[in-house]
């Protein structure tokens, strides 16, 4: 057994930058590279998933000598665990265009392998991430209903009754729209003023949610905020300059 | 009462069913290819969240609050036979998948003693996300090159070959694969690797453990064989692979339980080399562990701790 051994130099070279993973459709990660790139100081790259996956050399290490990483893309820029210094990760889908003309059962298993890979090298990242990748979703943590108004309930959020069986598996939707908007970061939360007991309701949702960075959709309802939706990919325009700032702070750190 | 689901032919699951009746242990049984006989309600309670009731084939109500801890063992059900009695019928599909759905997502949150919940089961679908992990937890784990690069592929191989190891290459994901030694002959057809980033592994040399983590208590079994991958020993060698029942050192038997619990699987079969310099390397730690196969060989008393901790008995004898 050992400890595993610090990785130096991590952002600290004159390149060092912040690394956005996202589609190109992906107009909430645009915005923000936008953003970001205004207010920190260093270079802001978006890269997609296609770019990492048809990397020319991809070479992730472990366990030994040199752990780390090495992507030299297509357009000859190469990806370090050096050069970043944080990472936003909303890498939701892998690109499998290369994969279209394979035998059904090799596509299947090199799409397994393809999954796999990303999961194990967005899991080293040892920078700041927004989000740590989950084994269910490269993007992090993925919960349908159930988890999430099973966290509602425990951290004191509204939940609306429900009964489920394989007959009704989902639970009916609320008929009134959600009014706010907060983001649980690293266990601050970000979003309108609510009273103590709301927001210790909020933040402990987080908690159980997991993820370093999420969003909380709710309105009220009688005496305790109403849980309506949550997502490990925060929209990030609608979190203003608030949550822009937090980020970058995370970011940059 | 405890809660077995699975196959319950399926050696791991009669053997867990064995002990139940051993120890006497109220148990009920989840027999996976009679899903469709059985219901399940799940209610949402605005405090403690979901709680849940089944109904069985013969009509009786199981009160899943009243179960103290589950073993699950259940196949993709996509893969399970059709109904003896005919074709399947419209909607079958559909409400299997909502039947399996709903029982996963509830093992997810159940406040009970479960081996292994759903979610912590994942980690084990990448062998390097999982190695970050076990890492990360204070085991060593194998100098692992995973590339779709040739020449970083054949560099790998050159320096472990210059220094006297051999290198081998499975899978990344958790589909099952046969380990196999890198051969010379294998440089010429290493520009498949170019289509997906494969795992290329300094091959450790020693002797194989499993250690099967039933909640605090371990059980280790050593194994003796030539092969490169001791499953298919008597494949690979012509020889079958030793078992046999083994103390580990106390520092060794910690680090699993606390690896165990660091992954969220108090049910775990961790696979360890012990080098021959007494250091132990840890491959990966499987959450749904076939330990029939150890058990059988070793005597070893899996099934009995695994059905007295899911019935809340941590008695360490």
């Amino acid at each position: 057994m050992r400890r595993p051994a610090a990785r130096g130099g991590r952002g600290a070279g004159p390149s060092a930058m912040i690394l956005i993973i996202a589609d190109p459709s992906d107009t909430g990660a645009l915005w923000l590279r936008g953003a970001l790139g205004r207010r920190v100081a260093g270079p802001v790259r978006l890269v997609t998933p296609a770019q990492l996956a048809y990397a020319p050399s991809i070479a992730h290490r472990l366990g030994g000598p040199g752990d780390g990483f090495r992507f030299a893309l297509a357009d000859g820029d190469v990806l370090t665990g050096e050069r970043l210094t944080g990472v936003v990760n909303r890498m939701v889908g892998m690109p499998f265009a290369h994969l279209a003309h394979a035998h059904p059962d090799d596509r299947a298993y090199a799409e397994g392998e393809l999954h796999a890979f990303l999961l194990g090298w967005l899991g080293s990242l040892d920078c700041p991430m927004l989000n740590e990748p989950s084994p269910d979703c490269l993007a992090g943590p993925l919960f349908g209903e159930i988890h999430a108004r099973h966290f509602a309930a425990l951290a004191g959020l509204g939940v609306g009754a429900a009964r489920l069986d394989p007959a009704n598996p989902s639970a009916p939707a609320l008929t009134t729209r959600p009014t706010m908007r907060h983001f649980v970061l690293e266990g601050r939360l970000i979003g309108p003023i609510v009273p103590a007991a709301d927001r210790d309701s909020l933040l402990q949702f987080g908690r159980l949610w997991g993820a370093r960075l999420m969003q909380i959709d709710s309105d009220e309802a009688g005496d305790r905020r109403r849980f309506h939706a949550a997502s490990s990919l925060a929209d990030f325009p609608s979190g203003g300059e608030a949550l822009l700032r937090a980020v970058a702070e995370v970011l940059a750190r | 009462m405890i809660l077995i689901a699975g196959i319950p032919s399926e050696a791991p699951v009669a053997l867990a069913i064995d002990a139940a009746e051993e120890w006497g242990i109220a148990y009920v049984v989840l027999d996976q290819r009679a899903h469709r006989d059985w219901d399940l309600t799940l209610n949402l309670d605005p405090h403690s969240g979901w709680r849940g009731a089944m109904t069985g084939p013969d009509g009786g109500a199981v009160d899943l609050d009243e179960v103290t801890g589950i073993y699950t063992r259940m196949m993709d059900h996509h893969f399970l036979p059709a109904p003896g009695d005919g074709p399947a019928r419209p909607g079958d599909l559909a409400r299997a998948d909502s039947f399996h759905h709903l029982f996963h997502a509830w093992l997810d949150v159940a406040q009970c003693r479960i081996a292994n919940r759903p979610r912590a089961m994942m980690s084990n679908m990448s062998k390097s996300y999982q190695a970050g992990l076990i890492a990360r937890l204070g085991f060593a784990i194998p100098e692992t090159l995973i590339t779709n690069d040739p020449d970083a592929a054949i560099a790998f191989v050159d320096r472990c070959a210059a220094e006297g190891d051999e290198v081998i290459y499975k899978s990344v994901s958790g589909a099952r694969s046969i380990v196999q030694s890198f051969a010379q002959s294998d440089k010429a057809r290493l520009g498949r690797i170019r289509w997906c980033p494969t795992q290329f592994q300094r091959k450790v040399r020693g002797t194989d453990y499993r250690v099967h983590v039933v909640g605090g208590r371990v059980f280790g079994t050593r194994i003796e064989s030539a092969a490169t991958d001791y499953r298919y020993a008597a494949r690979q060698t012509g020889e079958a692979a030793a078992l046999e029942a083994t103390e580990l050192p106390g520092r060794v038997a910690e680090a699993c339980v606390a690896l165990a619990a660091g992954l969220d699987l108090p049910f775990t079969g961790v696979d360890l080399r012990r080098t021959p310099n007494g250091d132990y390397v840890c491959f990966e730690a499987n959450p749904c562990p076939a330990f029939s196969y150890y058990e059988d060989h070793t005597g070893a008393p899996i099934s009995r701790a695994l059905v007295r901790w899911l019935a809340g008995d941590d008695c360490a004898d």
